[in-house]
């Protein structure tokens, strides 16, 4: 099956400023993304994120390599008819109210107005703007913008749909409606690529991930794949030790945290915490209470980040 | 491939409308108060002036104040239109659609073409209304002299935008103006350079005359106010030379933006 | 679009351009003349929103390729005293059209009324010079022989500082010819007496002596 995105040996450089100084904003990029995937981009700020995207979307042309999209060239403008994109921090035409522009972008794919007409009315009502949708664009807050951005992404039925920090600037509100309709989008059967910095929405919705640092991508996978190795670590928290008591316990533990009238003992192994509750049993000590943690995309990524640095 | 046609062809009309909507709701069509105020002025004035004199003042004015408050437009409008497209990033949505960068462009100018027409639609009905009432009647000639003002304004609005694919408003609106003034002055300068027995100069003087618009052929207002004989051939040959010159600025400036990445 | 396909329209266009500025410049006749057309100085004035001696510079340079162009031409100069006109208007201390008006327009375009017109806007503009008087007498005595107003104008040039000897002389000779013979001796006596040219002395001296014996014969006829 071709992926939906294909990126091969894709790399940029910027030159900008009075010297014009060369930042290499993205180098040597391979992905291969299946359609279907919900596909999370993820890197601090200043990764090269949106660098990638606009190279997809053909606001920018690469210095070396190139990105396929469903088997052809981003350069081949008939791709864009299979795509939806909103991008970062986005802005449109304020004059414009919520419906004009939806029916503007429409007229750009060529819609007729039945077409158009039928598709807004049932955008506006998916990103919760029916009240709005006639008010100009200016008086719309930072939210109501990005989920008007995110009704333009999909006015044309697109298979692939590209987010630019989709939830960025939104309250926990609008971050579970963004969610949402992703979600939505991937019952559909369509493909997410999407990029953030905020990584438990990326955890909440990712099929797969990649983490980009300072221009070069650092893993990528699965979410479950990337996360198993260290599956597990345990906190078990208790209560009313003393400290003799406290040596017998400590050699098993990874590491020992005062807390609030007692300690969270932290381990790393699942498999010696059967010992170590008979052990605590036996001395008596009361447990509050034992939670596993997985290990978070912030753990990896900062894992990442801090391996690049050193 | 047809379908593909009619998207092309429906996305510069959207961008198109959409451009003279802009105009319309950012006020841009307001000075066309100023124009009605300052023609009432002029007509006010003259009612003291002598009989005879007072027919041509007006339409002089009239003719005048069209082709000013219509550069005015073209430069204004056009110089903004497609920075600021690109510094509000308005364009990055579009552009991730199925628009050919020289679509924008083309839509882009049609756009600003809408906008001057409509302009000059109202100013036109403002100036032969008053021009009707002192003479009582419809005089032809100026609508072949305000055909041709449209004609110069369409070429300033695409020298506009083409300044405006690469560079800011503050220097564009410099660069356009000063095609305008230039623009006005070729031949005068091409005789200069002939008769002033320096090669370099008369090279240099030839060579703005055939670079940069000889808008001087545009001119008709004193042919329209004196009713001189207007040739047929000349006024099609330089309708012509503006479509051509439109047609080489416009695709000058595809080039400069077809391979810009956008911030 | 193709690059390619961009850069070959664009040399086809700008040949097409090319041609067609060609053929354009076949009806500039038309054109250039068109171009002085301008409405009159008074309204140009405000017009030029203050720049009016750029805008006078420049119909200068227009009325040298206007009179070059029909100087090798036709020989005719319909429009030369409106421009001319024009530039006065626009910077009266610019004082070389006047004596181009003056002079040009009276021997070469035969209009000296018009070239008159111009002359006394230049003694408007410059009281001291003697050359714009003189040569308003001078056209009036050239084109009409007209001495009696000739006279008055080069007795005016003849008393303005710089004006050579040979103006004073003249005055006596116009008004020699007007028949104003007393007039004549005064000024003949007042140039005798302040020439220091022998050449000129004599010729006074000639003069002088005509008239006197005019007079003897208008006596002894009486
Ligand atoms: N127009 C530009 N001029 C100069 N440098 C640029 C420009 N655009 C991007 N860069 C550089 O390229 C690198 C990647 O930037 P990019 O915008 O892709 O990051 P990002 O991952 O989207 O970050 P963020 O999370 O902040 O949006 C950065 O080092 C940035 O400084
Ligand atoms: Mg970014």
């Amino acid at each position: 099956m071709t992926p939906a995105i294909e990126i091969k040996h894709l790399t940029k450089k910027i030159r900008s400023g009075f010297l014009m100084k060369e930042v290499m904003a993205l180098s040597d990029l391979n992905l291969s993304i299946p359609p279907g995937t919900a596909f999370g981009f993820l890197g601090p700020n200043g990764a090269g994120k949106t660098t990638t995207i606009k190279l997809l979307t053909g606001l920018s042309f690469p210095t070396s390599g190139e990105a396929l999209i469903f088997g052809r060239p981003v350069s081949d403008i008939s791709v864009r008819m299979k795509i939806g994109f909103l991008p970062e921090r986005p802005y449109f035409y304020d004059y414009l109210s919520g419906t004009e522009y939806l029916h503007f972008c429409g007229e750009l794919f060529g819609m007729t107005r039945a077409a158009r007409n039928k598709k807004i009315t049932k955008l506006i009502e998916l990103v919760g703007l029916k009240e709005k949708a006639g008010e100009q664009l200016r008086k719309y807050s930072k939210g109501m913008l990005q989920r008007i951005g995110l009704a333009q992404a999909l006015i044309n039925d697109p298979e692939l749909i590209i987010l630019d920090e989709p939830m960025s600037g939104l309250d926990p509100m609008g971050r579970k409606q963004v969610r949402d309709i992703i979600l939505h989008l991937k019952g559909q059967g369509k493909t997410v690529f999407f990029s953030t910095h905020v990584l438990s929405d990326a955890e909440m919705i990712c099929d797969q991930v990649g983490i980009i640092v300072q221009g070069s991508l650092q893993s990528v996978g699965d979410l479950e794949t990337l996360l198993s190795p260290k599956t597990c670590s345990i906190e078990v928290s208790i209560k009313g030790v003393s400290e003799s008591a406290l040596s017998l316990f400590k050699p098993m533990a990874s590491s020992t945290k005062i807390a609030d009238e007692g300690y969270v003992l932290r381990i790393d192994d699942a498999g010696i915490l059967p010992k170590l509750l008979a052990l605590l049993q036996a001395e008596k000590v009361q447990i509050v209470s034992i939670i596993p943690h997985r290990e978070t995309l912030e753990d990896i990524f900062m894992e990442e980040i801090r391996g690049r640095q050193s | 491939m047809m379908r593909g046609m009619n998207a092309g062809v429906s996305a510069i009309k959207a961008i198109a409308i959409n451009t003279f909507k802009e105009a319309v709701r950012n006020k841009i069509l307001y000075n066309l108060i100023f124009f009605a105020v300052l023609m009432m002025a002029v007509s006010l004035v003259l009612d003291q002036a002598t009989i005879g004199q007072r027919n041509k003042i007006i339409k002089d004015f009239g003719l005048a104040s069209i082709n000013l408050f219509g550069v005015i437009i073209a430069i204004v409008v056009g110089i903004s239109l497609v920075y600021k497209e690109i510094e509000k990033r308005t364009i990055h949505p579009l552009l991730a659609k199925p628009v050919r960068r020289s679509s924008f462009l083309f839509g882009k100018y049609l756009g600003i073409l809408l906008t001057l027409v409509i302009e000059i639609l109202l100013m036109s009905f403002f100036f032969f209304l008053l021009v009707w009432l002192y003479e009582g009647g419809f005089d032809s000639y100026l609508l072949i002299a305000i055909l041709m003002i449209f004609v110069e304004l369409s070429v300033i609005a695409a020298v506009a935008i083409f300044f405006s694919s690469f560079s800011t408003p503050v220097l564009s609106g410099m660069f356009t103006f000063s095609v305008y003034v230039i623009g006005h002055l070729t031949s005068f300068l091409k005789d200069f350079g002939a008769s002033s027995g320096s090669a370099i100069i008369k090279q240099f003087t030839h060579f703005l005359y055939y670079v940069l618009p000889n808008l001087e052929r545009f001119n008709l207002k004193t042919h329209a106010v004196y009713h001189l004989p207007i040739e047929i051939g000349q006024l099609l040959f330089s309708i012509l030379y503006g479509l051509l010159y439109i047609m080489i600025v416009m695709l000058f400036a595809v080039l400069c933006f077809e391979r810009r990445d956008f911030k | 679009m193709k690059k390619r396909t961009v850069i070959l329209l664009l040399i086809l266009l700008s040949a097409a351009l090319w041609g067609i500025q060609k053929k354009l410049d076949q009806y500039k006749s038309v054109e250039v003349e068109s171009l002085l057309y301008l409405p009159s100085g008074e309204y140009l004035q405000p017009l030029s929103l203050g720049y009016q001696l750029m805008l006078s510079d420049m119909l200068w340079i227009k009325t040298i390729t206007y009179f070059g162009s029909h100087f090798m031409g036709d020989g005719e100069y319909p429009w030369l005293y409106h421009i001319l006109s024009l530039i006065i208007d626009l910077d009266p201390r610019f004082d070389f059209p006047y004596y181009f008006g003056g002079v040009v327009l009276s021997l070469e375009a035969a209009q000296a009324e018009n070239a008159n017109k111009i002359l006394a806007r230049g003694i408007e503009a410059y009281p001291e010079k003697w050359e714009y008087p003189f040569y308003i007498g001078f056209n009036h005595y050239y084109h009409r022989g007209d001495a009696a107003r000739a006279a008055p104008y080069i007795e005016r040039a003849a008393k303005l500082p710089g004006s050579p000897e040979f103006v004073k002389s003249l005055v006596g000779t116009l008004y020699m010819k007007v028949g104003a013979d007393e007039t004549a001796l005064k000024f003949f006596r007042e140039a005798h007496q302040n020439t220091s040219d022998a050449l000129i002395k004599k010729k006074i001296e000639i003069k002088i002596e005509e008239i006197l014996s005019r007079r003897e014969q208008h006596d002894t006829g009486h």
